[in-house]
């Protein structure tokens, strides 16, 4: 029964390591809390509080905040910057949107608040101007980064504070993104044992390559909906349903021979499947799913 | 008996298939072009507040300037001309006047220091340049998506199965002549 669990699941990873190929293909690391400071501004200590402050004021607003330093911004806008980092990161909740970005680029001298599309009533562009303005950028230019990063993160927590409890009890999202996806993994799963044995006992060896192909399309189609990615799924599938079919069949006929039993899983017999590396980063789950417009304000000492 | 049993279940399969990628591609042509207006709503916002903001801007800088009467006389008459824009392209056209006439504006508060210094106006310095960069934001993401539709119909198989079902090719948002370019300011 294992294996045949197995043989499933290694033709049904196939896919997902397209999926993690795309996903190291990104340009920004991922993150490893709420203060992730490449530029190293901040002392062990401090980093240490801070990320405790911004995890704790977390749990009782669901507003997530992130600090960002970096040493440089190469060719872009620290706006362009902030709004694809805010981007790829997702910072806030999903829905509500809640997420504030503090980057701060060194070589530049410049820095920016980025606010994510529910605090845009809330944390204003005036507000988080005056914040940079009359907070931060005053102590950035007696060099006391820390201090500043430390206020300008207070003031911003003040500035959200009264505003979200309000909507702390929002309704849950409705979200239904990935059960259609698994009842058809489902089916397909048994579709693949019960096609697997018809193989089997069929001696010809291309008609498992043919059902491949068919299958990597389609699932190439559903997951990627890109064209040349479901022509790849289905090129692999093709290929891995072809060696299968012809491993099966050669079973097949070795062990009729030899008398053996031929149910279709002692035929396959072997197939292992390669290990599903998740991604764990102690405590810190990663931010919700939130967007932001380019709401926010930038300035610079 | 047996090979032709196979035969007609594998056909089958393939037909079927087929007619689930062909539904799966149409759907996701559907759903590319609603994300493609939902987009452009979100630019129109933008536009909307900015348009909203221009009045407040106007009042708390005119009475200083009185030797740029000009760039005032530009931003109404293309905020004018925005508000009757019906079309999409009139109104992107309209958007890009209001958009260097602004960026006029922004250059002459920046040259007086005793404005620049002004809460309000600093206030609302802050809004228009948050405003400005929205509407950047937005557009970028309009334009990613229109790349992206577009994409997809103009390659194999969409430019075969577009035409079909309906689809044709949508236009990428420029920014209009001018909006680009630093503004020019005499002072």
């Amino acid at each position: 029964m294992f294996k045949r669990l197995f043989v499933g699941l290694g033709f049904f990873l196939i896919p997902f390591l397209f999926f993690l190929f795309k996903a190291q293909a990104l340009e920004f690391p991922q993150p490893t809390g709420y203060v992730n400071d490449w530029a190293q501004l901040l002392s062990g200590q401090v980093k240490e509080s801070l990320e405790q402050r911004l995890s704790q004021f977390e749990q009782e607003s669901t507003v997530e905040i992130a600090v960002v330093t970096i040493t440089s911004l190469g060719e872009n806008s620290i706006e362009d910057y902030a709004v694809r980092l805010f981007e790829d990161w997702q910072i806030g909740k999903k829905g509500k949107d809640n997420g504030v970005l503090l980057l701060i680029a060194l070589e530049e001298r410049e820095l920016r608040i980025e606010v994510g599309y529910g605090l845009e009533p809330v944390l204003t562009d005036s507000k988080a101007g005056r914040i940079i303005r009359e907070t931060i950028t005053p102590e950035f230019k007696k060099g006391n980064f820390e201090k500043g990063i430390l206020d300008g993160v207070e003031e911003i927590i003040g500035n959200l504070k009264g505003e979200t409890e309000a909507n702390k009890d929002s309704l849950p999202q409705f979200r239904f993104d990935s059960g259609p996806f698994w009842i058809l993994f489902v089916i397909l799963i048994l579709f693949l044992s019960y096609s697997s044995s018809f193989l089997a006992r069929s001696k010809r060896f291309w008609p498992g390559g043919v059902l491949g192909a068919v299958l990597g399309l389609l699932f190439g189609w559903l997951l990627f909906k890109a064209f040349l990615l479901a022509f790849g799924t289905g090129f692999a599938f093709g290929a891995l349903g072809l060696i299968f079919d012809w491993w099966l069949s050669k079973n097949y006929k070795i062990r009729k021979k030899k008398g053996l039993p031929t149910s279709w899983w002692k035929s396959g017999g072997g197939f292992s499947s390669g290990g599903f590396g998740g991604r764990s980063s102690g405590g810190f789950g990663g931010f919700g799913g939130g967007s932001s417009g380019g709401g926010g304000a930038s300035g610079s000492w | 008996m047996k090979k032709r049993s196979s035969f007609w279940v594998i056909l089958a399969v393939v037909v079927v298939l087929l007619v689930l990628w062909l539904v799966g591609f149409y759907n996701g042509l559907v759903t590319k072009t609603q994300g493609i207006d939902n987009q452009w709503a979100q630019v129109e916002t933008q536009y909307q507040r900015r348009f909203d903001l221009i009045p407040n801007l106007v009042n708390a800088t005119k009475g200083i300037f009185t030797q740029e009467q000009k760039v005032f006389g530009d931003l109404a008459e293309a905020r004018t001309r925005y508000a009757g824009a019906t079309s999409v392209d009139e109104k992107a056209q309209a958007a890009g006047e209001l958009e260097s006439a602004l960026g006029r504006l922004l250059v002459i508060v920046e040259n007086y220091p005793e404005l620049k210094s002004d809460q309000a106006v600093q206030q609302l310095m802050d809004d228009l340049a948050g405003t400005e960069n929205r509407i950047a934001v937005e557009r970028r993401r309009f334009n990613d998506l229109v790349k992206d539709y577009n994409t997809t119909i103009k390659r194999i198989p969409g430019n075969l199965l577009a035409p079909m079902m309906g689809f044709s090719e949508r236009n990428y948002f420029e920014a209009a002549e001018g909006a680009e370019k630093a503004p020019e300011v005499n002072l």
